[in-house]
């Protein structure tokens, strides 16, 4: 009897622990007080209240040691997957390489020849020299999931010289910009976000328009000032226009829309590992770091960060130009 | 009643589920719906199992620890783990399905989790949200409720050991 009594109790203990035979640990009262606190904390995210802007950077400052130490067995999986992915289209890679490569000898005799005119030029009527920009490179710590946001968390913060509006690339392109710096993390909005709105140039006749992120993987592109003029291929660059971001950043490349036309990142972004955090400066920045306390006593640290980042050298690989 | 260390086994392993969800697994954007769902899995089977180590604060620090991990809105992962563990709790599978009834529990109660973040996302966003992601992450979800099942079974049966020594001493 006994043991018959203990079988069923050990089958199903969610119904037979609590008097009522049902719902052992079931507390409407703590349930109820819980639903609030969390509906609560969802009406002040969506009002983008500061304190609650301030707790998840606290709370994402507390863990981002323990993802950093999970990232380590991460590492190996990642690696292993991404050579499985990239053995199955190797032969069709070498082949567009070969051909790709072809191509960029053309271009690079002409942009040689491009460079030296430009300086003859500069020196003829007295340029000087805009510096470049530094950057410091960081690790992606976690990706975004779900419904509400596309963006990454950097294991980098204002300890580091990070700071809010500052431009985030990698080899291949714009990733975003960061939106969020505590003392050792930092988030990055991807261009792809619904809240992303970037000023950008497209292709030889350099037209205006907005990349509009709307969640999706294709940003759209709104506000054209010229339908005309576009082609699908066409270079995405920034526009520099607000001056959050250096003109001359490419971003993507324009693919036709059933109603318009949308943009394909050339930084991939579910495949974002290190990246290159611009030390941008611009007045609009100002508007961007709320945090001024904080900014002011890193000001500083960031500086002494950016003399050891290599000067230009970003400028240069990501084929910036002077903002 | 779960004793000494083995009291700790479902809060860590929702904790473990929890990072694991946020690292960047190199997954499309569409596709990473369902990892904030992992934590679930693991809050279905310990609900089940043993409710009271599976307590409403857990629940809702894991939604907190998810919302920030996720990058999403504060107590949007709260309101939905703790709709989740209450469904399971005031709606548990009849005592004599096994394993196969488990996991039809658990997708039952993924599809109504499903509806709400739909709800709660269009809300939010004041605008009806594409479905078909959350859909494809119940799928998954659905996929990687066997597989963890079987990961934690093992400190599962020292749990029942716990609950009845008499048992594992073959009384």
């Amino acid at each position: 009897m006994i043991q018959l009594r203990h079988d069923k109790y050990m089958r199903h203990p969610a119904r037979l622990q609590a008097g009522d035979g049902r719902a052992d640990g079931f507390r409407p009262g703590l349930l109820f007080v819980l639903v609030f606190v969390s509906i609560a904390l969802l009406f002040l995210s969506r009002l983008q209240h500061v304190y609650v802007t301030e707790l998840r950077l606290q709370l994402a400052e507390l863990m981002a040691p323990v993802l950093k130490a999970a990232l380590v067995p991460l590492e190996p999986i990642r690696r292993t997957g991404q050579r499985i992915a990239n053995s199955a289209d190797m032969f069709s890679e070498l082949d567009r390489l070969r051909a790709e490569n072809q191509r960029l000898r053309g271009w690079e005799w002409r942009a040689i020849e491009t460079e030296r005119k430009i300086e003859q030029l500069g020196r003829l009527v007295g340029v000087i020299d805009e510096p470049g920009l530094a950057f410091a490179t960081a690790r992606v710590v976690s990706d975004s999931s779900g419904p509400f946001v596309r963006s990454a968390m950097l294991g980098m913060g204002r300890e580091n010289g990070m700071r809010a509006g500052y431009p985030v690339i990698n080899a291949s392109g714009l990733v975003g910009r960061i939106v969020e710096a505590g003392a050792r993390v930092a988030r990055v909005l991807l261009v792809t976000d619904i809240n992303s709105r970037i000023p950008v140039q497209i292709g030889k006749a350099g037209v205006r328009a907005v990349l509009l992120g709307d969640n999706g993987s294709a940003p759209q592109l709104g506000y054209l000032s010229s339908v005309d003029t576009i082609e699908v291929g066409d270079e995405v660059f920034t526009s520099g226009t607000g001056g959050l971001f250096p003109r001359g950043l490419r971003i993507g490349a324009v693919i036709a829309d059933g109603l318009g036309f949308r943009m394909v990142p050339h930084a991939n972004p579910s495949e974002l590992d290190f990246v290159s955090v611009l030390f941008f400066q611009s007045p609009a920045l100002e508007l961007a770091d709320e945090d001024k306390p904080i900014r002011s006593r890193s000001e500083g640290q960031r500086d002494s960060v950016a003399r050891k980042a290599v000067a230009g050298a970003a400028a240069s690989d990501h084929g910036i130009s002077a903002p | 009643m779960m004793r000494g260390p083995n009291r700790l086994v479902p809060g860590i392993s929702v904790a473990v589920l929890t990072v694991v969800a946020a690292l960047p697994w190199g997954l499309p954007s569409e596709s990473r719906f369902f990892l904030p769902l992992l934590p679930f899995t693991a809050i279905h089977i310990w609900t089940l199992r043993c409710p009271r180590q599976m307590p409403e604060w857990l629940v809702f620090l894991a939604g907190l620890a998810t919302d920030v991990l996720s990058h999403g809105p504060l107590g949007f992962w709260s309101l939905v783990l703790l709709l989740g563990r209450s469904l399971v709790l005031i709606l548990p599978p009849p005592q004599d399905w096994g394993g196969a009834g488990r996991w039809f529990h658990f997708c039952a109660t993924l599809l109504a989790l499903a509806l709400t973040q739909w709800v709660v996302a269009s809300a939010y966003f004041m605008s009806w949200f594409e479905w078909s992601p959350l859909a494809r992450s119940v799928f998954a979800a659905s996929l990687a409720y066997p597989l963890i099942e079987l990961l934690l079974r093992p400190f599962s049966r020292s749990w029942s050991r716990t609950l009845n020594p008499s048992l594992s001493r073959g009384a």
